[in-house]
């Protein structure tokens, strides 16, 4: 941390935008033209006043007018107290030195060596960019070395590729200040079956891009089935709608149709067949299911290629109703809460605890749960009890730096965190702030908020009140009409769009919140979803709709931005016996907090299949003592299982090997009601392996994931960001402090003591 | 000419001055806000239901001053007769609804309260409007049980945090017709009418609205008056 002083002219008034050479020459005319009345008016005037006395006089009056001329030129003294400037943020190489890397086409081409060779062309660009490069290379774990040459040349060739957790150790590892940018030489196969999703959270939480740099070559890859990843809830509530998302891989040499059937116990089966083109494909597939009555329902999910297929259980609780414990804190006074709470508060299973911040030191409880928090936890800790926190008209000036901190744990393990902002002031607040890097959007900054637009505003805002303590009269009857609630513009595939469908009704009964007032933001994030858009207003310069609702995961959490007014003016307009406030409400809190289960028990991976013979590793969260696991497969075959303490108190690291190949299940139980299940379909090992299966790079994937981190899939020409100057990150101001020079009693005093004592003068030696 | 001189140069430096002030008009900066939010009196065929509306910039001006509520200077009018005008405002300030008989007003008003809205009924001290408060009271109770008949409604005890919610307030302000104390307005403390469990209403003869329009004595009455005020706003809205 450092400090800068400095003095400047900060002219004020109409002199405000007024360039310093023209403010000053206005200054000085004024000066000049005060003066020469003083000089015309004790010179030029005929009277019997000595010339001493006169030029007393004169001297007195041109201090004074010097004097105010200084203080109307306002110098201020400005503080600043910014963060050293961090040492230039250093590239860091990851290589992949795993099998797919290093097996040779039929020219003898390795994927390393061609990326070997795209690396020259754009070494140098990188070397004057970021000054400083720092090598890594993986294949089973990430391991540093001194230079190219050295990360490609490393012995690790391995049948793995644990590219997103090695790009998560490499970024864990990263220097005070982190790196500039990671780029990945890879093609792109993870063989963990991990999510990308936590990598990407960590990546914008330490803004860090990520470029790829792809290894190509020929080889003619295998054939392939596999449902890649699966996600549903464990619990739902009795008589409402649920998602099952599924990402299904595929490599097939020909044209083909995939068919795809879910079905829940032994109902009849949901089939849909979908067209693969030849080539390697990574398709999401999502379908809504409806949830009966409470009992555990099993769900069978099977794709099929014509010569493969794969099958994934799942067992999923349907309960009477689903237990949510909101933390809301809000910051200035507004209505938002007593509405929400009010629907809210009929919906069983909701609990909120609200704290309310109207005033420094002043913390008032209220809500439906009457528990112990006291104030907004300033430890990760202290939030685990809620599934989503809200945050509502709150200043970032309300929430300390440990606070901020605990909310980005929090978050990072998988909480859900709601922003509503309610002005655009609130908004610019936010930004540069430590709770901004987790936030889908970019926030306004003062000076790319227009100054005109805000002059205007503070103008309006003057002549209203000004009109009120004229006039006192009320509002024009038809003031309302600046107050037309507008509907939120949600577009067909934000997964709002899906939350808000009521059971049963087509999508043109899809509830739809509205509006009146809302902030500007400048955009969202690369990587953050838009869940609803302005109807009609765009920012002009990206000329894309105005966002109201945006989220963007982090960690394994979810965070939300709701940019409009705290939707109570919706509340009153709806009729009370209607549900679309409080459905909105539970489905976005529910959405929201979905991952946040860090009581309850649950398998964190959401792979479905593990290979047979070989120790697999999962991670089971939410109990703080240690849970019993038993692992049952086909024909009631049952193996051991080793658990052993996780990264975090609430996680534990579960190991078992499927000797047969068949459908295990593996239950874990902690404390009282406390239960996870998870079926696996355990299959020949080598057939599981995919990282020597010749699968084409991954191109897609590694795209869509440096786009979302604001980095580029390098091909051929360095990233035209990289010639832009170098990297150096600019000093970040901590505060500020603004000292008006003039405005100190002495001066005035001695000012405007001079005009006093030249005014007595003036009586006393007779000069009226 | 030598007058004119002498009279401009002496002038010289309060025009200074004057251009001073435009120039270093540095506005105190606001304190962070809420949503932005209207002040409404409910507007019935009661002939007094706008009295001293002209003093109610006073009571927006110090909630403004004194909290983080992005409350409008100007006060509106909420239509008992239409729901769209009740809608527009989370809490409606009344200055009785004893005449409210018509079925579609009491229809709005009911709809108003069970869609969250909230409404403040304040008698005026005045003789002349209420020369007996416990006329007063049972217009009140009689048309909300018209209105509500879910709802109970209970005497408001002096511990109850309504007092203490935003201002920390010994016991509750109350204004006298003409400041001559009357205990006949002092024995009726606040009523909330609960539907739900939920405070929709509260009915109060603490005139309030009297004690932050006039000259009171004693003279804190005023303030309290407001504080008051600010607490069942802050009340209603945190609940």
């Amino acid at each position: 941390m450092r400090s800068t002083s400095e003095i400047q002219w900060e002219f004020g008034g109409p002199l405000t935008s007024a360039s310093p050479g023209l403010a000053w020459t206005v200054l000085l005319a004024v000066l000049a033209l005060g003066l020469y009345l003083a000089y015309a008016n004790y010179f030029k005037r005929s009277g019997t006043i000595p010339k001493h006395r006169r030029r007393i006089l004169f001297l007195l009056r041109a201090f004074f007018l010097c004097g105010v001329v200084l203080c109307l030129a306002n110098p201020t003294r400005i503080e600043r107290h910014l963060l050293d400037a961090p040492a230039p943020q250093p590239l860091a190489v990851l290589i992949d030195r795993s099998a797919s890397m290093t097996l040779p086409d039929n020219r003898g081409q390795t994927r390393l060596e061609s990326a070997s060779r795209q690396w020259e062309k754009i070494r140098n660009h990188a070397q004057e960019h970021f000054q400083e490069i720092e090598y890594a290379s993986f294949a089973r774990e990430m391991k540093s070395a001194g230079s190219w040459e050295a990360a490609v040349s490393a012995d690790l060739p391995d049948a793995e590729t644990m590219l997103f957790e090695s790009l998560s150790t490499l970024l864990e590892k990263a220097p005070l200040g982190g790196y500039g940018g990671i780029l990945t030489v890879t093609d792109g196969v993870d063989t963990s079956q991990e999510s990308a999703s936590p990598l990407l959270g960590q990546l914008l939480a330490s803004r860090t891009p990520l470029y790829f740099l792809p290894g190509t070559n020929r080889l003619r890859p295998r054939a392939l089935l596999q449902i890649r990843e699966v996600d549903l809830p464990q619990e739902v509530v009795r008589q409402s709608q649920f998602d099952y998302h599924a990402v299904i891989e595929i490599f097939a040499e020909t044209d083909r149709e995939m068919k795809i059937s879910i079905k829940k116990d032994d109902g009849p089966p949901f089939i849909e067949t979908v067209k693969v083109k030849a080539g390697n494909t990574l398709f999401p597939w999502s379908h809504k299911l409806a949830s009966a009555e409470p009992g555990d329902v099993q769900i069978e999910f099977t794709v099929e290629d014509g010569e493969r297929s794969k099958t994934a259980l799942h067992q999923v609780r349907v309960l009477e109703t689903l237990d949510s414990n909101i933390l809301y804190y809000q910051g200035a006074l507004d209505w938002g809460f007593h509405f929400m709470n009010r629907v809210m508060s009929r919906e069983p299973g909701f609990k909120i605890t609200a704290l309310f911040n109207p005033r420094s030191g002043a913390t008032i409880r209220s809500g439906t749960d009457k528990d112990d928090t006291t104030g907004l936890p300033d430890r990760a800790r202290g939030l685990t009890k809620f599934q989503t926190v809200i945050l509502a008209n709150v200043f970032i000036s309300q929430l300390s730096a440990l606070q901020q901190q605990a909310l980005s744990d929090y978050v990072r393990d998988g909480g859900g965190l709601l922003v509503i902002l309610p002005n655009t002031e609130a908004a610019i607040d936010f930004a540069g702030s430590p709770l901004e890097a987790m936030l889908p959007v970019v926030f306004e900054n003062e000076s790319s908020l227009s100054r005109r637009e805000a002059a205007e505003a503070d103008l309006l805002s003057k002549v209203g009140q000004s009109q009120a303590i004229q006039q006192r009269g009320p509002l024009p009857m038809n003031a309302a009409a600046l107050d037309v609630l507008k509907p939120f513009k949600i577009p067909e595939n934000s997964p709002l769009s899906a939350l808000l469908e009521t059971p049963g009704a087509n999508a043109s009964q899809r509830i739809v919140p509205k509006f009146v007032d809302y902030a500007k933001v400048q955009s969202a994030k690369p990587g953050a979803e838009i869940l609803a858009e302005h109807p009609t207003e765009r920012n002009p310069a990206t000329g894309q709709p105005r966002i109201l609702l945006a989220t963007q995961a982090f960690g394994k959490g979810k965070v939300s931005v709701l940019t409009t007014d705290s939707l109570w003016r919706w509340h009153l307009s709806i009729p009370s016996g209607s549900k679309e406030a409080s459905t909105f409400w539970q489905q976005l809190l529910l959405w929201l907090g979905q991952s946040a289960s860090q009581e309850k028990l649950r398998f964190v991976e959401r792979t479905t299949e593990t290979p047979s013979g070989a120790i697999s590793t999962l991670t089971l969260s939410g109990s703080e003592e240690t849970p019993v696991v038993t692992a049952t497969g086909p024909e009631g075959k049952v193996a051991a299982v080793k658990i052993e303490s996780g990264e975090t108190p609430m996680e534990w690291s579960v190991q078992w090997t499927p000797d047969v190949e068949g459908v295990w299940r593996l239950q874990a139980e902690a404390g009282v009601q406390r239960t996870a299940d998870r079926f696996f379909l355990s299959t020949d090992a080598s057939a599981f392996s995919k990282d020597d299966s010749h699968l084409p790079p991954a191109m897609d994937t590694m795209r869509e994931l440096a786009a979302a981190t604001g980095g580029t899939l390098i091909q051929g020409a360095a990233p035209a960001s990289w010639s832009a100057g170098t990297g150096m990150v600019e000093p970040q101001m901590v505060s500020e402090r603004r000292e008006l020079l003039w405005n100190q009693w002495w001066l005035l005093l001695t000012i405007f003591g001079a005009y006093a004592v030249e005014l007595i003068l003036r009586r006393r030696w007779q000069l009226v | 000419m030598k007058t004119k001189t002498s009279l401009v140069s002496f002038f010289s430096p309060f025009l200074l001055c004057g251009l001073f002030m435009v120039i270093t008009n540095t506005q105190a900066a606001e304190p962070p806000r809420g949503g932005k939010v209207q002040w409404a009196r409910l507007m019935t065929n009661y002939p007094h239901w706008a009295r001293h509306t002209e003093t109610e910039f006073f009571l927006l001006e110090y909630i403004r001053d004194n909290t983080t509520l992005d409350i409008d200077l100007r006060w509106a009018i909420a239509d008992i007769n239409r729901m769209e005008s009740l809608s527009r405002y989370p809490f409606v300030y009344a200055e009785g609804i004893q005449t409210v008989t018509n079925p579609v007003a009491q229809a709005n008003l009911r709809e108003y309260l069970l869609r969250g809205g909230f409404l403040l009924i304040d008698a005026c001290i005045n003789v002349a409007v209420n020369p007996e408060p416990d006329v007063f009271l049972a217009g009140q109770l009689l048309r909300m049980k018209e209105i509500l008949p879910e709802a109970t409604i209970t005497p408001i005890p002096p511990q109850h945090e309504i007092f203490k919610t935003y201002f920390e307030l010994d016991r509750r302000p109350q204004s006298y017709m003409n400041n001559v104390y009357d205990p006949r307005w002092e024995k009726h403390p606040m009523y909330a009418v609960e539907l739900d469990g939920r405070v929709v209403s509260i009915i109060s003869l603490a005139a309030l609205k009297c004690g932050w329009s006039f000259d009171v004595n004693p003279p804190e009455l005023r303030i309290n008056s407001m504080k008051m005020m600010i607490n069942i706003y802050a009340f209603s809205l945190i609940h």
